[in-house]
């Protein structure tokens, strides 16, 4: 009797073979039941390969068995919730936008009927995802693709990403107190949001306790956190800011403001790094202007970067912009970190001694330098020594890459292999020189947005 | 329809039907790499299509004939060597998969559960086929296996999971017959 699971299998897996395949199609034809087994297997190959991470209350699990599976979990399962990565929905949601464009450019507007299901007359924005999302209330549908009308957004953890009808896309990080006040207007009352404004939503207007942002095309990120400040970290292109006062200026890409009820209370320009994104469920963090000795190396750990001997580190990163990655990712083979860049810029990578370099970073166009930047990481109970020279536990190897426009580059994991040597790399950006060819490093492999 | 009408309608009905499009496409294709190039390649016809699209007509009907032909010209450009399904199991699969349009997000759901709840080895070979995207052989070689013993424990973990997910999604009145 032939096995209808193993048969299954052995088509899914692409070793069957034809005389088997030909069983398999006699019996789908006449199976309706089979074919729903069928249809069922492919649905758990299409989940297990997207990105899940194990995550434990509201904050992120270290023991995500994902990322290091040949550990035994220690965690009980009873209080663990799985997830699914705002990176890979944010990428489907850029995509979803970047068809909405496509739309806009290459059709005409016929007039046709409404569609069947009509929302209600308020209504002037899309529910388009959510992750982990608890809503404080439910005055608005919390479900995929529900419309949503003007009228307050009370998240209180997890992320919902919103797309007003003019297609401007919000991704709102709980907590966050957020309102859709019309088809392209929104307003932060406390939290953070991120909105990604295509050209057909160019306006798009985002209001704070100390004023207001007017997008001119791209990106920006917006935390408000009253009764103190708000901040504004232009992402890509140009935003218009008008304070309290009714000043209005303009901030490009690597610009961040400080707004608070006085007015605008500090810019600082020319960031280098603007965005960093990983699908670990650990923290990177910016640190601009921050390379120097003793910068503290990752988020999740109290090592340093120094330089290996008295020299200190290469002049050329002293003031660098730099990421402070996570450790804990080392055995993360699927690992990938993408930062932003307002400009051109010369990146580097920070890779351990003790283990192989990566194929990606070669395959991205970083070449080495030659030079060598250590880590302080208080092996052995020893406490972090000052300055420059001291306490090196791991020599770094930098590699370097010319980027010569603003884009996005993309890393990739650690290692493919088990290696307990391995540590997580470092990544620090400079402006790069103008007209500068004698660096001899290659064109890099640039994701431009 | 106005433009923006017609964005609002496709945004509205893609996000729920991408991952039925997408189980369908790697049930008929095999190869997620493939099913994602002919997911995006469905998206953007469907997209610049809407405008043909009735609204009195259901749009998973709609846009899976389009992804269907999208599949079927893949295959042709590229996999002429591969076993494919007759146009009238293609066809049968494409209505059976309409029918999980609701069920989706439960099914995804109930996996998370059920996969905490096997043993470390059948975690292991999971993350080592899914997230490491090992080969067969790799896989072998790693846990000291033969490719078709691989090939078998990878069968079992998947039907395991596959009863669990139905174990959780059957209501418990239907699982005693009470």
């Amino acid at each position: 009797m032939i096995d209808h699971a193993e048969l299954i299998s052995e088509y899914l897996d692409d070793r069957i073979t034809a005389a088997r395949f030909d069983d398999l199609q006699t019996v789908l034809r006449s199976d309706p039941a089979l074919r729903r087994q069928l249809l069922d297997r492919a649905v758990i190959d299409q989940h297990l390969r997207e990105p899940i991470s194990l995550t434990t209350g509201s904050e992120s699990d270290d023991s995500a068995w994902w990322n290091g599976y040949n550990e035994v979990d220690s965690q009980s399962p009873a209080h663990h919730s799985w997830r699914w990565q705002p990176v890979a929905a944010m990428a489907a949601l850029i995509c979803l936008v970047g068809l909405i464009g496509l739309i806009t450019t290459t059709t005409n507007s016929p007039q046709q009927p409404a569609p069947a299901a009509v929302q209600g007359p308020s209504a002037v924005a899309l529910l388009t995802n959510s992750h982990g999302a608890v809503f404080a209330d439910d005055s608005q549908p919390t479900s995929l693709g529900g419309r949503l009308s003007a009228g307050p957004i009370r998240l209180v953890s997890g992320t919902a990403q919103v797309m007003f009808d003019s297609t401007a896309v919000v991704d709102l990080v709980g907590p966050c107190e957020f309102e859709i006040v019309g088809p392209n207007r929104g307003q932060l009352r406390h939290g953070e949001v991120r909105a990604f404004v295509p050209t057909a939503a160019s306006g798009f207007t985002l209001a704070t306790p100390h004023g207001s942002i007017v997008d001119l095309g791209t990106a920006f990120e917006v935390t408000v956190d009253p009764p103190n400040d708000t901040i504004v970290r232009v992402i890509e292109g140009r935003v218009a800011v008008l304070d309290i006062n009714g000043l209005n200026r303009n901030f490009l890409a690597g610009d961040e403001v400080s707004l608070n009820d006085q007015g605008i209370a500090s810019v600082r320009q020319n960031l280098l790094i603007v965005d960093v994104e990983s699908n670990s469920g650990h923290e990177y963090t910016i640190e601009h202007h921050a390379l120097n000795e003793d910068a503290p190396a990752h988020s999740d750990r109290n090592y340093q970067w120094n330089g290996l001997d008295d020299s200190g580190m290469p002049a050329a990163l002293h003031g660098a912009d730099y990421v402070r990655t996570a450790m804990s990712d080392k055995n993360k083979y699927d690992l990938h970190v993408t930062v932003t860049l307002s400009r051109p810029a010369r990146l580097y990578v920070f890779l351990s001694d003790r283990c192989p370099v990566p194929t990606w970073v070669t395959e991205q166009g970083f070449v080495d330098t030659g030079w060598k930047i250590g880590l302080d990481a208080a092996a052995g109970g020893k406490p972090l020594a000052i300055g420059p020279g001291q306490s090196i536990d791991v020599p770094y190897t930098i590699w370097a890459m010319n980027v010569p426009e603003a884009g996005r580059v993309t890393f990739g994991p650690v290692q493919a292999e088990p290696n307990p040597q391995a540590g997580t790399y470092g990544i620090a950006a400079t402006p790069l020189p103008e007209n500068d060819e004698t660096t001899g490093l290659s064109k890099p492999a640039l994701q431009p947005q | 329809m106005t433009e923006q009408k017609r964005n609002e309608l496709f945004a509205r009905h893609w996000v729920k039907a991408q991952p039925v499009v997408m189980t369908y496409l790697l049930t008929i294709l095999r190869s997620a790499s493939d099913a994602e190039d002919v997911l995006q390649s469905a998206a953007l016809k469907a997209a610049t299509k809407i405008d043909q699209y009735d609204p009195e007509r259901p749009f998973m009907s709609w846009v899976m004939a389009i992804a269907r032909h999208e599949a079927v010209d893949h295959l042709r450009r590229h996999r002429r060597d591969r076993l494919v399904f007759a146009p009238d199991l293609m066809d049968q699969l494409a209505a059976d998969a309409e029918l999980l349009t609701d069920q989706m997000t439960d099914r995804k759901l109930a996996l998370a559960e059920c996969l905490e709840a096997l043993v470390d080895r059948s975690r292991s070979i999971i993350a080592m086929r899914y997230r490491e995207n090992l080969s067969i052989q790799k896989m072998a070689d790693r846990l000291s296996m033969t490719p078709n013993a691989i090939y078998v424990a990878l069968h079992r973990i998947r039907e395991t999971l596959a009863r669990c997910i139905q174990d959780r999604l059957t209501p418990p009145q239907e699982k005693t017959g009470d």
